[in-house]
């Protein structure tokens, strides 16, 4: 029998994604965003959780999944970080890199990353 | 002198009396301050519960922490069955079984985690549930228990024509005092009219006050069937009729077989069955 709280709190907590794209040198630097600025985050409008981050290199998928809480208001962005070596690219919350990350992405590639989020319905 | 007596009879009574039926989320319509006709009559006495579903979205209790077996009691009672969930969070990552990993008492809303379940002991969970809101008898209904009747009140917060669910349950086979005098009264005056020479309305014989006895039990059972079917329809009164029914005759058979010594050779009721001559 269908749980209908269970169906009910499923709905309230959509599922979403926002794509961030970019073609890398060995710079650090924030992935272009929906609609092709990149700065430091997109607001988002109600409370909720980021719970995956992918990264397309080309060549590698990487993923990361974990539970970043955010509120409504908060700007999510997605940041590549030199290692000297690699990228480590890093979800990031109001500008401050939260734990989901993926690492070891190559030098001088384009960057492919998707952020996967739910926001509540109140 | 009788053979037996009412408080003999009512203790064979206790051991044979049939369990009370418990009905639940039975809807009715509620219209002005009409009575009702519930399906069943001789309803126990504030068994009743008037309720209905119409909370639109669930509670949330939390973050609850679960120790070992203790019972956490929710915010609310009366959960709607099927209706629980235990959660880690929004995200629904984690959500847990119920009857594995924990159980609820819908009734009282106490829920506790199975020491076999996937919740660890100590683990802050959240519990999101729907519940009924509850009526309160004699402020928005009456309740006819004997009758098995209900109405709304004047002021009731049951709005009119509203369709409401009752849980109730229904009271075992009651066996009343006159009842039972009256069974005393026709079985001593069948035995006494058919014993054999020597015995009396004083004998003392253990035998006699036995087979009375069953006797007595046979007529109350009979007119328990009696009973049983007078309910009104839609109830279980047929198959609470059918048992009285064959515990009436299984004592019937029982008290002749005892009282054979007792009487002439051909009684005036035998519960054996006579083939036409």
């Amino acid at each position: 029998m269908v749980n209908n709280t269970h169906a009910y709190l499923m709905a309230r907590t959509p599922l979403s994604t926002m794509a961030f794209s970019g073609a890398q040198t060995n710079q650090s630097v924030y992935l272009h965003g929906p609609g092709g600025q990149n700065g430091d985050g997109f607001p988002l409008p109600r409370r909720g959780y980021v719970t995956g981050l992918h990264v397309w290199d080309g060549t590698t998928l990487r993923s990361d999944s974990s539970e970043i809480a955010f509120n409504a208001g908060d700007r999510i962005s997605v940041y590549c970080q030199s290692g000297g070596s690699d990228f480590a690219v890093k979800l990031r919350v109001n500008g401050t890199s939260s734990a989901m990350q993926v690492s070891g992405v190559p030098f001088n590639t384009t960057l492919y990353a998707t952020v996967e989020f739910m926001v509540v319905r109140e | 002198m009788s053979y037996t007596s009412l408080s003999i009879v009512r203790a064979h009574l206790l051991n044979s009396d049939d369990d009370a039926l418990s009905i639940q989320n039975l809807p009715i319509t509620l219209t002005g301050q009409n009575d009702v006709a519930l399906p069943h009559q001789h309803l126990v006495s504030n068994s009743e519960t008037v309720k209905w579903d119409v909370q639109n979205l669930p509670g949330k209790d939390g973050p609850l922490t679960l120790s070992d077996y203790d019972k956490v009691q929710l915010s609310d009672g009366h959960l709607i069955r099927g209706s629980v969930v235990v959660t880690l969070g929004d995200t629904l990552s984690t959500v847990y079984t119920a009857e594995t990993d924990y159980k609820v008492d819908y009734q009282s809303g106490f829920i506790h985690r199975l020491l076999s379940g996937a919740i660890p002991a100590n683990q802050p969970v959240y519990v999101f549930y729907n519940c009924y809101a509850v009526f309160t008898g004699r402020t928005d209904y009456v309740l006819d228990c004997d009758r098995g009747t209900i109405h709304r009140t004047s002021n009731s917060a049951i709005p009119d024509g509203a369709t409401v669910l009752i849980d109730y349950a229904v009271a075992a086979g009651s066996v009343t005092d006159a009842l039972i005098t009256q069974a005393i009264v026709e079985a001593e005056d069948l035995i006494v009219r058919s014993l054999a020479t020597g015995y009396t309305a004083q004998s003392a014989d253990q035998g006699l006050k036995t087979g009375a006895t069953m006797l007595v039990l046979s007529f109350v059972a009979r007119d328990m069937a009696t009973e049983a079917l007078a309910r009104q329809p839609g109830s279980d009164a047929g198959t609470r009729a059918k048992e009285w029914q064959n515990l009436s005759a299984l004592y019937e058979a029982r008290a002749w077989e005892t009282l054979r010594p007792y009487l002439e050779r051909y009684p005036m009721h035998s519960p054996g069955k006579q083939a036409n001559a």
